[in-house]
């Protein structure tokens, strides 16, 4: 794919008088990514206009390279959505909805057919695919929306809050799924508060608070940082002091040592001078791990 | 003692043909005649819909039957044992607005009280393709509630007629365009309303009283005023949008109106009443379908 998944350059919406999402500009390249924010942050209302049901009232909208809402039609031709909630007729079988889901994408009848059958089979419902959908748990439903938004073999599926409802067992199943979707050539757009499942099945992430944009990046890059988590054997605090003389930011734990050296600076060059200076052991040296709800939180508190 | 591999098939894309949004509003529209129809569904959901086709076609096909049977020693003209294709509509025009009653709700209300409109928006189709495809499979089928017995009627009609079955055909083509066009005019007259109401109804039984009912009062409301001295009073018979139907097949079958006679508006008015009716309730509906699709 030459084009970002994604483009949104000036983007705002207003609910009257609510600013739901303000002047973003966002390129996202193809893979799995991560739409996340808390309840309200404008994460549903950015997929309403990247699906053409909102228009946004500033900027404009590419998905697939596709001009939103100009090419409304060429791009919804190639998406899958499963919204937040149960979208499922509740009074037809499985496998007659997946047949129906297939042909309203353009599908003929007979490859709708196998398609059906199919994707039933890989999120496991090929045994009720002559049960009602109304008869499904929590748990099969949530499977049920997902077969139906790949089941026209999309380039590209929006999920919203795909494990919202579903107990460990369903969450991580539904999590597995998500992940094998970017192995079929499908991209993925997740969006969540759960961060944690982020970090599990996406490789960027697009952050927003209250429909501003907080961050915007490769997952890895953005959770990484210069700070190493140092456990000495030893004064610990003769170590700190001599790291902050060298111009590092010491920040102390009850175990351990956070240390952040200046730019320029190799950090672990710094603690090994810092170290042998004060004839101090080391027991453990590693990168501090952050989480991207550290870094919400962080971005937040800011 | 036999070996075997299990083979993990995965997922296989689609590399056929698409028939992009053509094929989408086929699929919307051949779904909304099977869930009108009930086909798919509970048997329960199958009674209402099939009754009332059974009951539109029954009195045509007795009445051929016998007029087959008995005609030589009744020794009567086929039309007056059988009546006109006008009369006849008014046989089934009430059964097909409870047939139309029934179904646009269930056509209808579904797709919101589930929410399945999300699985639209991600589907080749805008607002009006889904609006268009749920209102052309209503329309399809209720053309064919009113046509279908009428053409049974019809070819009854010619086979009983001395000059035989084809001739009669068709020197009597003209009344088979009149049965077209006059079934139009009930389809607008009937599904226009019951199209209105099932947009906005949450419930489907609601929905139907509803339609049932609105259109009762609308044809009060509209010869009440017909008989009133209020300004404009004339023009009151175009509001009843149920009885309008009955004019236009009245003015397509040049048969007098009482109603239209008295107030001194022309048949055809009835025609351009249901086509402005049409306009508007298309233009209030498309508004309201596209804050959801």
């Amino acid at each position: 794919m030459e084009h970002p998944l994604i483009e949104l350059s000036g983007l705002g919406h207003r609910y009257g008088n609510v600013v739901a999402l303000d002047n973003l500009d966002v390129n996202v390249p193809p893979g799995s990514i991560g739409l996340v924010g808390a309840n309200g942050a404008g994460k549903s209302t950015l997929i309403r206009i990247l699906l053409g049901i909102l228009r946004p009232t500033t900027g404009t909208v590419r998905v697939l390279g596709h001009d939103i809402p100009r090419e409304l039609i060429e791009m919804r031709a190639r998406v899958g959505y499963m919204a937040e909630g149960s979208t499922l007729p509740l009074d037809q079988t499985a496998a007659d909805f997946m047949v129906y889901a297939a042909e309203l994408a353009g599908i003929p009848t007979k490859a709708a057919k196998q398609r059906a059958s199919d994707v039933l089979t890989l999120v496991g419902l090929h045994e009720e695919r002559f049960r009602a959908l109304g008869d499904f748990s929590t748990g099969m439903k949530q499977r049920a929306m997902l077969a139906q938004a790949i089941v026209h073999d999309p380039d590209l599926v929006f999920l919203d809050e795909p494990t919202a409802g579903l107990d460990p067992e369903g969450r991580d199943e539904m999590l597995h799924l998500i992940t094998r979707l970017g192995t079929f050539g499908i991209h993925v757009l997740v969006s969540s508060h759960v961060l944690s499942d982020i970090e599990r099945t996406c490789d960027w992430v697009v952050m927003l608070d209250g429909g501003k944009l907080l961050r915007n990046g490769p997952i890895d890059r953005i959770v990484s940082s210069n700070t190493l988590e140092l456990e000495v054997l030893g004064d610990s605090q003769a170590v700190a002091q001599a790291l902050r003389s060298r111009g590092a930011e010491v920040e102390t734990q009850p175990t351990s040592l956070l240390v952040t050296s200046p730019a320029d600076t190799d950090t672990d060059v710094l603690i090994r001078d810092a170290l042998a200076d004060t004839h101090t052991g080391m027991r453990r040296l590693t990168a501090k791990q952050t989480s991207l709800e550290d870094l919400f939180l962080e971005s937040g508190d800011a | 003692m036999t070996t075997g591999q299990i083979y993990d098939l995965g997922y296989t894309p689609h590399e056929g043909e698409r028939l992009g949004r053509s094929g989408a509003m086929r699929a919307i529209t051949k779904d909304g005649i099977k869930r009108a129809l009930g086909i798919g569904r509970k048997a329960r959901s199958k009674i209402m819909p099939m009754g009332l086709i059974l009951a539109a076609m029954t009195p045509a096909v007795v009445l051929v039957g016998i007029a087959f049977v008995f005609k030589s020693e009744l020794n009567l003209d086929s039309t007056d044992l059988l009546g006109s294709h006008a009369t006849y509509f008014d046989l089934i025009s009430t059964l097909s607005l409870l047939f139309i009653a029934l179904a646009a709700p269930a056509v209808m209300i579904p797709d919101r009280r589930d929410n399945v409109l999300a699985v639209y928006s991600s589907r080749p189709v805008s607002a009006a393709d889904y609006l268009i495809a749920r209102g052309g499979s209503l329309a399809l089928l209720m053309f064919a509630f009113l046509v279908l017995p009428q053409l049974v009627l019809f070819v009854g009609l010619a086979a009983l007629d001395p000059s035989g079955l084809f001739s009669a055909m068709v020197s009597d083509s003209g009344e088979v365009l009149r049965i077209l066009a006059a079934s139009v005019g009930y389809v607008v007259a009937f599904g226009v309303p019951a199209f209105l109401v099932a947009a906005y109804a949450k419930r489907t039984g609601m929905a139907a009283g509803m339609i049932i009912i609105g259109l009762a009062l609308l044809d009060g409301v509209a010869e009440a005023l017909t008989h009133s001295d209020v300004p404009g009073a004339s023009l009151a018979p175009l509001l009843g949008i149920g009885a309008l139907g009955g004019t236009v097949r009245d003015w397509v079958f040049d048969l007098s109106n009482r109603t239209f006679f008295q107030a001194g508006l022309p048949l055809w008015s009835a025609a351009a009443s249901l086509l402005v009716t049409t306009v508007i309730v298309a233009y209030v509906v498309l508004r309201r379908y596209r804050r959801e699709l």
